[in-house]
């Protein structure tokens, strides 16, 4: 097993990491409800929305 | 002919026919198909009472006209036993699509989009449409409903899952996680709980909730740090964690067709995953090496199933003592403060008396 070293193993990791604080900061409801603001004003108006989508 | 006449001589003509506007007029017909009705009653009522003017048969269009504008609103009340009035009949025949899907997925060895998807899409849509006597363009929009349902929660993390996947593997960081992994122990049973709990939870928690599993499975394979590990062995290890764990999905589709609270729906699932979540690890290496081997490393299974449960008890449990305990606060303040507000009215009158007392004398 080859052994590597802490800065290879981070960077190797870090697309995982930067998943899981991505995952974290939209899960937090204000950055939920405003992405969920700016992409229903990307959608026509005819399209039913969910003003309670959090 | 009157106009009577020719209305009582259509409605009887076209009740007694086995004809699709008919049936469609029982269920509820859409309001575009409404406008050409009024034509096809014209034919219809000439062709059970000779050739009258179009000027004589107008009361009865618009009378039809009416009654399909009317029949346009009524809703279609969906029928769960309509085969027969047997509901594992119609279960039987609701599970076609499902069959399809698995039959172009697995025995035809299709591609999952142009295969399975496209089959049991249209399979799903006509079996409503024929089976259920769902009108069609309900069927047509509940089956885009649902297309579209699994393709942007679902379908997109899967990608999104698959995509990362394969950016570490291209750029060769995928063996330095499978090193580092595999570099923690080197008994394969530990490697399969660990990759089985940690990783592959992880995995599949980014990889679409555990609802599709190839793509985890596919991940954990690839993270196993033997080659000579089965691809079976490795693959159904994420499905066995997921269905014990991640299953937001399910839950709210489950309480959107319900109807019942998401929150006590999940706290039940949370509930029963946690039950079988104890013993999830120690069949997971029974299973791979037997029951001498995974005795020998029956600690670190114990540990595993109870932290995991303990998880999922603690992760209903508190919300839920929380909720009580707000709710029991909330009534002993209730309580409280309609004491503090009867003591407030007794001061308050023997406060008065005590005044009109003074007063008096």
């Amino acid at each position: 097993m080859k052994r590597h070293s802490a800065g290879e193993l981070f960077t190797a990791w870090v697309p995982y990491l930067l998943l899981v604080v991505f995952v974290l900061i939209w899960g937090e409801p204000d950055v939920k409800a405003a992405i969920n603001r700016w992409t229903d004003s990307l959608f026509p108006s005819f399209l039913p929305q969910q003003p309670d989508r959090c | 002919m009157s106009s009577n006449s020719w209305i009582r001589c259509s409605v009887t003509a076209l009740r007694d026919l086995p004809f699709p506007p008919i049936m469609h007029w029982r269920r509820g017909p859409t309001l575009a198909r409404t406008a050409l009705m009024p034509r096809l009653d014209l034919r219809l009522a000439r062709r059970y009472a000779g050739a009258p003017s179009r000027l004589s048969c107008l009361p009865a269009l618009l009378a039809w006209s009416l009654s399909y504008m009317l029949s346009a609103l009524m809703t279609w009340q969906h029928n769960y036993a309509p085969i027969a009035g047997s509901l594992g009949l119609s279960a039987l025949v609701a599970a076609i699509p499902i069959v399809v899907l698995f039959i172009m997925l697995g025995g035809a060895a299709k591609a999952g989009v142009d295969g399975g998807g496209i089959g049991a899409c249209f399979r799903r849509c006509s079996c409503r449409s024929s089976s259920y006597g769902m009108p069609a363009r309900l069927a047509l929009i509940s089956t885009l409903y649902g297309a579209a349902y699994g393709i942007f929660p679902i379908a997109w993390i899967v990608f999104s899952s698959i995509m990362l996947y394969r950016m570490a593997v291209d750029t060769g960081k995928f063996e330095i996680i499978k090193e580092s992994v595999g570099g923690l122990t080197s008994d394969r049973r530990l490697q399969a709980m660990f990759i089985a709990f940690s990783f592959g939870a992880f995995i599949e928690g980014a990889a679409g909730l555990a609802r599709r599993w190839p793509s985890p499975a596919r991940c954990s394979r690839a993270s196993d740090s033997r080659r000579s590990t089965p691809p079976a062995s490795a693959c159904w290890r994420t499905p066995r964690r997921s269905r014990s764990d991640r299953s937001a999905y399910p839950v709210t589709t489950l309480a959107n067709v319900t109807g019942l609270p998401v929150l006590a729906l999940s706290a039940m699932v949370g509930r029963l995953c946690a039950m079988i979540s104890i013993i999830i690890p120690g069949y997971l290496i029974v299973v791979m090496a037997g029951w001498k081997r995974a005795v020998e490393v029956l600690p670190a299974i114990v540990a595993c199933g109870v932290s995991f449960a303990g998880d999922a008890v603690l992760r209903v449990e508190l919300p839920r003592a929380r909720a009580d305990r707000h709710s029991e606060l909330a009534h002993v303040h209730r309580r409280d403060g309609v004491r503090v507000e009867a003591l407030g009215r007794r001061r308050t009158s023997s406060g008065s008396k005590a005044t009109s007392r003074r007063r008096s004398t």
